[in-house]
């Protein structure tokens, strides 16, 4: 007998409850204990058949939609290789802190050659693309930081041609604005969207002698050394560069004596 | 949402962990309360065992309350699915002998109210016990004893029947049957007072010679 029934029930009479034990002997009849554990049975598997039917769908639909989610975050990234290419170009333009004039802007490079899907075969021609705008932006920029047009040879008529195709505003926006800094995100998109686009460049045969062509600012630090630039050009061929190399030498070191 | 603690707002029950005299045997390893909530996780086997502490006690409850066995079965079952389905809102503040015979005791009132079947008496066969090592005119004096303490029984009223019933079989005390009946503590104590008086003198009635 349990403290709390010895204090609180002072009616207690063990005999009575003795009697009425030896009485009360029935049992639950089994056929009712099995009805009810049955039903507990049931109401269980019941349970959790309810959780599972909103589970398992729920599982599958998250793992495809993960799946998808993975495959077009996949499909949506940019090609880098174009993009690593063209940044460089950009760099350097930034680095010299040189002013640019407007023909130097080598913006003119989105093409209307043949375009294909396939990365490989446009990525070669954009590199040396690239490289090709990378010199001209070297040649063009003077020891005072100026850039000067004088340089720059001109332009095939496909390129003349395809410089239609700039943009209206990205010219208005070389144009009003002169320096490298600002310059360099407007580059940047026209490289994206030449890479973007994967368009096949035909450059011309002039254009790919040109990085050769040229005597960039180290050269012409002193006239001997710009000298010797402007001889070999002629030795290359490239006479019309050469004359005008000299007549800019000539500009520069009015007291030199040239052969 | 089922609140144990409104059938025992003392919290009494919770703080009782020895076994009543003519209580269930209890496993002391594992509480009720622990085997209702293993059973709201979806563990079957708690709920049996938590079935078959209670099972033959709350049947015999509702035998001798009914005083008629399919009545009895009928609201047995109706209990036990009550708990069934009440396991994912049962909440362990008191304890669950407590919360299972006021569940019982309100599906009795609900029947009486339906309809006046438990009226009907039943033959409960109290001559079931015997001690082998008790002579005959002993074992003739303990069944005379039991046949007129079951008579007595059925013969109380319905309230000191139910609270003499919840004391012996529920092992309750007088203020978790005040809890389980509705009733003021003192009402149940006096009643419970009454109900073993009658029985006790039942018991103690000469026999008569056959």
């Amino acid at each position: 007998m349990t403290e709390e029934r010895s204090h609180t029930d002072s009616v207690e009479d063990t005999l009575v409850s003795q009697t009425y034990r030896e009485a009360a002997v029935e049992q639950v009849p089994d056929e009712l204990d099995q009805a009810v554990l049955q039903r507990a049975r049931q109401h269980s598997s019941d349970r959790y058949s309810r959780s599972v039917i909103w589970l398992r769908p729920m599982a599958w639909a998250a793992t495809i939609g993960l799946c998808l989610a993975i495959v077009v975050e996949i499909s949506n990234v940019p090609q880098p290789t174009a993009e690593q290419l063209a940044r460089p170009a950009a760099a350097d333009l930034m680095t010299t802190g040189g002013k640019l004039d407007e023909k130097a802007v080598p913006v003119k490079r989105i093409t209307g050659g043949t375009a294909t899907t396939d990365t490989n075969k446009a990525i070669a021609p954009q590199r040396a693309e690239t490289e090709v705008l990378r010199q001209r932006a070297r040649k063009t920029i003077d020891d005072q930081g100026r850039v000067s047009l004088q340089d720059v040879p001109q332009h095939s008529k496909t390129e003349a041609r395809e410089s239609e195709f700039v943009p209206a505003e990205t010219r208005e926006s070389l144009e009003s604005k002169d320096n490298g800094a600002l310059l360099a995100p407007m580059l940047e998109e026209a490289d994206r969207v030449s890479g973007l686009r994967t368009i096949t460049i035909t450059a011309s045969p002039a254009a790919a002698a040109e990085p050769q062509a040229t005597c960039d600012v180290k050269v012409r630090a002193t006239p001997q050394t710009w000298l010797e630039c402007i001889e070999a050009l002629e030795e290359d061929g490239l006479d019309d560069v050469a004359r005008k190399q000299r007549e800019q030498l000539q500009a520069v070191f009015p007291n030199f004596d040239m052969p | 949402m089922i609140d144990a603690s409104v059938l025992d707002p003392g919290g009494l029950a919770l703080s009782r962990t020895g076994t009543v005299a003519y209580a269930p045997a209890m496993d002391s390893r594992i509480e009720d309360s622990a085997l209702m909530l293993r059973y709201k996780d979806g563990d079957v086997g708690a709920f049996e065992i938590l079935y078959r502490r209670h099972n033959n006690s709350l049947y015999r409850y509702l035998l001798r309350l009914c005083r008629h066995r399919d009545t009895a079965e009928d609201i047995f079952q109706e209990v036990w699915g009550k708990i069934i389905k009440a396991r994912a809102r049962y909440r362990p503040t008191a304890k669950f002998t407590t919360f299972l015979y006021r569940v019982a005791h309100n599906c009795f009132i609900d029947h009486v109210r339906r309809n006046q079947r438990h009226q009907n008496t039943v033959d409960l066969e109290p001559d079931t016990q015997r001690n082998p090592g008790d002579g005959p005119e002993i074992e003739t004096e303990r069944y005379l004893a039991r046949r007129r303490l079951e008579v007595a029984l059925q013969d109380l009223p319905e309230e000191q029947r139910d609270v003499f019933l919840l004391h012996e079989e529920g092992g309750l005390s007088v203020e978790q049957i005040a809890h389980v009946t509705g009733a003021k503590r003192e009402t149940t104590k006096s009643r419970l007072r009454y109900a073993v008086k009658k029985l006790r003198a039942a018991i103690d009635e000469p026999t008569e010679a056959p």
